[in-house]
């Protein structure tokens, strides 16, 4: 192990810490948004350092990260009671097929100015539920509103922020 | 199929919405896009909130204690991970990245030391009093605990913290304040409100990259220091516009913290620094309000807060 570290270039370097959030986000699609997803995306790390000589460098990097990832989430099933499973198998394989490869950390950068461009009521309703990790029942109950209805402006502001990043990085493309 | 996913991100999907997410997603490969795209901005969002520990064996600590094969792939990814960086890496500000973190999480009870670099020392209170930031110490316990304790002015103290369960508040002689809400009584913190969460570092280093230039160069007053800087690329981003940390190069420990840039709409400081002065245990008890009042105070359980 300690001669593969050695030959680790400074741009793997930066690549692996780079795809973090993607393959994060790869990850947790394949798991359903099961709980779990931050331990495999530990494993695959582990896997992408021990696998790091096989990688061939000419390649982009990002689909041979995801590649291990799937075995990650693969191995995780194997490990999990079938009936706590959400998706079946031959789902997960074609959702793994089709997942087009992400933008590495340029989603981040991209999120954060979309969610800046948000009315403030939109930012502090995704603040409720994601940096102080409220349910959508419990923020719901305290701001005295339907359940479903929050649940639907939830998924309008997340399909906004989406389409916002889309634009943004579509943009910075052909800058 | 809008309602399945919801349900599924809430972790309540019913067996028959389970089945018929399934059925949908095997079929129609628009529904699959679909899904992708609502999981994947959701992962955004919940990575972007820090709620993602990357490198850190302590982050799980159901797993960690129940599964120690589990443990044993969560430590050794950390330290591969921190090692190869740190070993390997040219890029000295990934590597000190790395450092931190792994030291972070690893970290026990610390003690910080403010002091105020810029800006007023003392901020007003509603009340008429205003609190003093030189000199008061911060207290860190894991990812949740804490203990801030400010001079008060024209007397007394005012000693805010957090036992991982509930957030308190004593001011003087005053009731104390409990409120389950996990942003109450935060807001003392010193950069808390601007997304430096100092109990979740590791969170906020995860992101950092993203948003911030980051230089590392060794500090000239001190060869076993290292200082790496964080500046703000772009000033509509959250985020202070700068801070720095030193840390001690063999272990990655913090030392010194320096932010810049705090608000200035309520008063007090504009910039401060937390400096490492202990890391003695504190008693198991420390970090909650009864550690610091006498047993006849006056307690009052605030009731849930509504947003604005």
């Amino acid at each position: 192990m300690p001669d593969q570290l050695q030959t680790l270039s400074p741009e793997l370097v930066q690549q692996i810490t780079a795809a973090q959030s993607s393959l994060y986000a790869f990850i947790l699609t394949l798991m359903a948004g099961q709980e779990g997803a931050a331990d495999v995306l530990q494993e695959t790390n582990l896997k992408l350092i021990r696998e790091l000589h096989r990688y061939d460098t000419s390649r982009p990097f990002l689909p041979w990260a995801m590649t291990l990832a799937k075995f990650a989430v693969m191995a995780w099933r194997t490990r999990q009671s079938r009936s706590k499973l959400v998706l079946d198998n031959d789902v997960v394989g074609l959702m793994a097929e089709e997942l087009p490869d992400s933008q590495d950390d340029r989603e981040l950068a991209a999120l954060e100015s979309c969610l800046a461009a948000l009315p403030a009521r939109q930012r502090e309703l995704i603040a409720d539920r994601y940096d102080r990790g409220q349910t959508v029942r419990a923020i719901a109950a305290r701001l005295g509103q339907p359940e479903n209805a929050l649940a639907a402006l939830l998924y309008r502001i997340r399909k906004a922020l989406h389409d916002c990043i889309t634009t943004k990085l579509a943009q910075e493309e052909m800058a | 199929m809008n309602d399945q996913i919801q349900a599924l991100l809430e972790g309540a999907i019913s067996e028959k919405d389970r089945e018929a997410l399934n059925e949908r997603l095997r079929t129609d490969a628009a529904a699959r896009a679909e899904f992708a795209r609502q999981m994947k901005l959701h992962a955004l969002l919940t990575w972007r909130a820090g709620a993602v520990p990357v490198t850190m064996p302590k982050a799980k600590p159901s797993v960690w204690r129940s599964t120690w094969q589990w443990a044993g792939w969560a430590a050794a990814a950390a330290l591969v991970i921190g090692f190869t960086l740190l070993l390997v890496s040219p890029n000295p500000a990934a590597a000190a990245v790395s450092q931190i973190i792994a030291a972070w999480e690893q970290a026990m009870d610390r003690t910080y030391t403010i002091s105020v670099l810029a800006g007023d020392p003392w901020q007003p209170l509603r009340d008429g009093r205003s609190v003093g930031y030189e000199s008061a110490t911060l207290h860190l316990r894991g990812r949740s605990e804490f203990v801030l304790i400010r001079s008060l002015n024209p007397g007394g103290q005012v000693i805010t913290g957090s036992d991982g369960t509930s957030n308190w508040d004593i001011r003087g002689k005053g009731p104390v304040r409990v409120s389950t809400d996990a942003y109450r009584f935060r807001g003392g913190i010193p950069g808390e409100y601007q997304n430096v969460p100092f109990l979740d570092l590791s969170s906020l280093f995860a992101t950092l990259s993203a948003n911030y230039d980051l230089t590392v160069c060794e500090d000239a007053a001190d060869p076993a220091l290292q200082r790496l800087m964080a500046k703000k690329r772009n000033r509509d981003q959250r985020g202070l516009p700068r801070m720095e940390f030193l840390f001690r190069q063999d272990s990655g420990t913090v030392v010194k913290m320096e932010l810049y840039g705090l608000p200035e709409e309520k008063g007090g400081p504009r910039a401060v620094s937390l400096t490492l002065s202990s890391e003695s245990a504190f008693p198991a008890n420390y970090f909650t309000h009864h550690a610091h009042h006498e047993p006849e105070r006056e307690v009052f359980f605030e009731p849930a807060q509504r947003h604005p």
